[in-house]
């Protein structure tokens, strides 16, 4: 407690909370636009973080990751297109809100539940982080994999009107996930000798495509359709009242433990999380409520953003107590510790204690920033929605090849966005929600290789899937959310079918 | 207070450094092709003796084959930093990832051999090819100098039963089925086990996963027996009392890890392990070479790239361009003999 | 009837035919475990019964958007403008070739004074550039130009 009271002392000094405060907006921007992951981010001011001191450093890293993963909601509940892969379950209900003239609501509840599920999930951080890490620890291939299925089945949740849709597009993006080198024997699949495609499609440029450019397709169709100017969605600044937050506050709490927990799980980072975190939220409403997901419930918005900045603590959970990078972001972040020559693991406590607890503060403090910039940016954002649409579009179509081209500095990445783009606008039109190829292409590459990395272990016996008490369990979970929502939809079609 | 500003000073002030990096880039390349002989002269070149070569005229730019913040990001970063006052030009780091190191590295091989684009080349350079995973061979470059070697070493719980590499090579090689980690299939960590399980006849159970970090971290759960990765990547448990290092592959005791034998103290004569270095495409001019190789020496002596190495547990070894290329060609033989009898070519 | 997700549904089943075929080729696993065509071969397989779903369950009902001969020019048009100016970033220089294809849009999307869609697509590229440029050090691509 005394060690927190004095990290939180060196975290408000002058120049500690200004780095903060600058990483949160940088982190904003960053996340807010189309390719730049919370990744991006934080690798692109690694080198600016090490002409700093350690405490500095980290600080500034850990604020610009916490401001884009927030950042990321912005631009999924303005325009649909999801700044970073963690908020792809965000724009599920956030663009139905916006398109509801309920903007200014949606983006004031995703940065309460963003700060919300941060500040939650560094408190998990500093409070059980050694029992958090036991239990990672206990996740090995088959648990992985029963996670990455429990993730895939979310499918048939976020598939819209029709089930039989979203699984045909799920499939078909597991499909297009098994591109690459194969991850057990590294055999090249379906390359065509391109060393390109050696380590497979990137997600990230067929979400800009499936979402950003497809939107800005059919926006430039209707546009030119309607002749006149299109009528601009309305939007005005209500504040959610005090009744509606009560109505969020289990989401937000259920969700950012979900997000600790996957973010703690080596191998599972945000974007996972949000939909987990998402279809969880679903599963624990009301009858009636159910239907209302993915057309614009506060809900939706609320658990996807609590769920995806939950990640942020979990994620430190492994790195700082096991010095093992869980995600991405995480090895970015050990590489920066061990620069300023911090070790993380299991000594950084004793070593650096001063480090960590600060380190703790700043995180704490760039939680609650985050909240206080969205609200205070709120007004700001929804500006977004009154450019003119042919300024707008012609913008998000520049962000997306930048965009696209930055991740890897190559121009194969763009061809794949503008590809699937043109798929994106195809499924649009007749119906095939987007969501699902994201999830398949995010989730397949881990579900196929440690379902076979766990046979390799068991020398090729399946058992070991279901003795293992987590594994089994994940499993039964996965089957069950598969399944039930398909068995409800086929109750209401009988009903509805007798009615008639 | 005062301290605390400074930072902040020294953050404006490296990003300045960026952009003014960045500035500098929009001259493009056309500038070296139109008047060639114009740019300055080297100093380096001069205070050697060396044959005057306009070099560099430009800035120099270093290819990593692999993403940002990770390892080798971090070896070419910190190098770049200290390269600069030696060269007397920018120097940059551009990722370019992708085929397990394979883009990049061709894309260095195909650069324009002047010397402005140097690429950061890694062990890969020789297994990749070898797999058939790569179009370039080590040949399309010539190596300027060697930064960096690790090698493997066999790592187990605390816990484990085997308190020595003796006693680890008498159960391997009586019983089948030892589960070893590995960072992927046809890695270089991967090759390593394979390597000691060639040399003691032994029958692993090779279990690959998506780098180093996974794979430690199931050995941290008790879900396989042991790891061939580096000593540095599991530095931090060793300390921790989590992991017992039972032997390197090298052919001396790392400095890190006095007490840790080798491999060939038992009587295994392996030596097998990652290094990064620094090459230009072949055909290069040869003063271009030694107006680098000078540079990149003197940089590679620097303190602070030192320390950054030694922050980053990663091993410091410097070769320059002749020593580079031995430690390539005699590597390649092992690796040339060693993958086909893997049977990953496919 | 020849519905959308009828013809969707033919695609698909081309496709993972074509998914099974080419995975039929790989090698062998060496280890215990499935091998390297076990996962695609299985997603074909589940494709294929998907899209006869597409195909067989109540077509009728199912809503059909129209698409005009005028939709598909003009959905043709945005695109290939969209490859051209991909193509020739790397070659002619990304700043000047954004510039020109963003004049082309605003002028295609609001034919409005052309000054002001100058001026328009000079400030998003030039702030577009900007951002990425000097604000997060991305190596934007540049050709003979800039």
């Amino acid at each position: 407690m005394e060690m927190m009271l004095h990290g939180f002392m060196e975290a408000f000094q002058f120049n500690t909370i200004t780095l903060i405060i600058l990483g949160v907006l940088a982190g904003i921007i960053i996340g807010s636009l189309p390719g730049l992951t919370a990744t991006m981010g934080v690798a692109l001011f690694l080198p600016i973080s090490l002409g700093m001191d350690a405490i500095g450093g980290i600080v500034l890293l850990i604020a610009v990751y916490f401001g884009s993963i927030y950042g990321g909601s912005i631009a999924a509940i303005l325009l649909n297109t999801p700044g970073t892969p963690a908020s792809a379950a965000t724009a599920l209900d956030g663009y139905p809100m916006t398109k509801a003239g309920e903007a200014g609501k949606a983006l004031a509840i995703a940065a309460i539940a963003s700060g919300a599920g941060g500040l939650i999930s560094t408190l998990m951080l500093t409070l059980i982080s050694p029992q958090l890490s036991t239990v990672a620890l206990r996740f090995s291939a088959p648990e992985s994999f029963a996670l990455a299925l429990f993730g895939l089945s979310i499918i048939s949740s976020i598939s819209g009107k029709s089930v039989l849709k979203g699984l045909a597009v799920g499939v078909f993006g597991l499909i297009i996930a098994t591109v690459g080198m194969d991850p057990m024997t590294s055999y090249p699949r379906f390359t065509f000798d391109q060393p390109t495609l050696l380590t497979g499609i990137n997600f990230i440029p067929v979400m800009i495509g499936l979402f950003a450019v497809a939107e800005a397709l059919i926006q430039i169709e209707n546009h030119l359709k309607v002749k006149e100017k299109t009528k601009s969605i309305t939007t005005n600044y209500i504040f959610p009242k005090l009744r509606e937050l009560k109505v969020i506050w289990m989401s937000v709490i259920r969700s950012s433990f979900i997000g600790t927990f996957i973010g703690s799980v080596p191998g599972a980072g945000a974007d996972i999380a949000a939909f987990v975190a998402y279809n969880e939220a679903k599963r624990f409403s009301t009858k009636e409520e159910r239907d209302t997901f993915g057309k614009g419930n506060p809900k939706g918005i609320a658990s996807a953003e609590a769920g995806n900045n939950g990640v942020t603590g979990g994620a430190m959970v492994p790195l700082l107590t096991l010095g093992i990078p869980g995600d991405a972001v995480a090895a970015v972040l050990l590489g920066a510790l061990m620069i300023h020559g911090m070790r993380p693991g299991p000594m950084l406590f004793a070593d650096n204690a001063e480090m960590v607890y600060t380190l703790f503060a700043g995180m704490f403090i760039a939680a609650v920033l985050v909240t206080i910039f969205g609200l205070l940016g709120v007004k700001l954002f929804t500006k977004v929605l009154y450019v003119p649409k042919h300024i707008l579009l012609p913008t998000i179509l520049i962000l997306s090849i930048v965009g696209a081209y930055s991740i890897n500095n190559n121009f194969f990445d763009v061809y794949v966005m503008l590809i699937a783009g043109v798929i994106g606008y195809f499924m649009k039109k007749y119906g095939f929600p987007a969501s699902p190829l994201v999830l398949a292409l995010i989730l397949g590459p881990m579900a196929e290789s440690e379902m076979r990395r766990a046979l390799v272990m068991s020398e090729g016996s399946y058992a070991i899937f279901f003795t293992r008490p987590i594994s089994a369990t994940l499993i039964a979970l996965a089957v069950i959310s598969m399944i039930a929502p398909i068995i409800f939809r086929y109750i209401q079609y009988r009903k509805e079918n007798k009615a008639s | 207070m005062k301290k605390g500003l400074k930072t902040v000073l020294a953050g404006a002030l490296s990003s300045a450094v960026l952009l003014s990096a960045c500035g500098e880039e929009n001259n493009g390349n056309e500038v070296n092709g139109s008047n060639g002989n114009n740019g300055k002269t080297n100093e380096a070149a001069n205070s050697n003796g060396n044959e005057e070569v306009a070099f560099p005229e430009d800035r120099i730019e270093i290819i990593v084959p692999y993403a940002a913040g990770g390892g080798t990001d971090a070896v070419a970063r910190s190098f770049a930093e200290v390269a600069e006052e030696h060269l007397g030009e920018n120097v940059s780091v551009l990722n370019r990832e992708g085929g397990g190191g394979a883009v990049g590295m061709q894309e260095g091989a195909n650069a324009e051999p002047d010397g402005h684009t140097v690429t950061m080349v890694t062990v890969e350079l020789l297994t990749l090819p070898h797999s058939g995973l790569a179009q370039f061979t080590y040949e399309d470059f010539t190596p300027v100098a060697l930064l960096n070697e690790d090698a493997a070493a066999i790592t187990v719980p605390a816990d484990s039963e085997w308190e020595t590499i003796d006693d680890f090579i008498e159960t391997a090689e009586n019983e089948s089925g030892i589960q070893i980690g590995n960072s992927g299939t046809g890695a270089i960590w991967h090759l390593a086990a394979a390597a000691l399980e060639q040399e003691i006849g032994a029958d692993f159970n090779h279990v690959p996963f998506d780098g180093a970090a996974p794979a430690i971290t199931a050995l941290l759960g008790g879900h396989i027996d042991a790891v061939t990765v580096s000593a540095g990547e599991v530095g931090a448990q060793v300390e921790a009392g989590d992991l017992r290092i039972l032997a390197v592959m090298a052919e001396d005791r790392l400095d890190a890890f006095p007490d840790v034998p080798t491999l060939e103290e038992s009587g295994v004569d392996l030596s097998i392990g990652t290094w990064r270095g620094l090459a230009v495409p072949n055909g290069t001019p040869d003063g271009v070479v030694s107006v680098l190789e000078d540079a990149f020496g003197e940089a590679a002596q620097e303190d602070s790239f030192i320390e950054t190495l030694d922050n980053l547990d990663l091993g410091y070894r410097f070769e320059g361009s002749e020593g580079f290329e031995d430690l390539i060609q005699s590597q390649d033989e092992l690796f040339e003999e060693l993958i086909p009898s893997l049977d990953l070519n496919n | 009837m020849l519905t959308a997700n009828r013809i969707i549904g033919i695609i698909l089943i081309f496709f993972s035919s074509a998914v099974w075929y080419i995975a039929s080729g790989f090698p062998e696993q060496g280890g215990s475990g499935p091998g390297t065509a076990f996962f695609p071969q299985m997603m074909a397989v589940l494709l294929i019964i998907i899209s006869l779903g597409l195909i067989f369950v109540n077509p009728v009902t199912e809503e059909q958007t129209k698409f005009t001969k005028e939709q598909l020019f003009q959905f043709l048009l945005i695109v290939i403008t969209l490859v051209i100016y991909i193509f020739l970033i790397p070659r002619v220089g990304f700043a000047v070739t954004t510039l020109f294809a963003a004049f082309a849009f605003i002028t295609a999307l609001n034919k409005a004074n052309h000054l002001i869609a100058a001026v328009t697509a000079l400030i998003i590229t030039g702030s577009v550039y900007a951002v990425f440029r000097f604000l997060f050090n991305v190596p934007l691509p540049q050709g003979i130009l800039f």
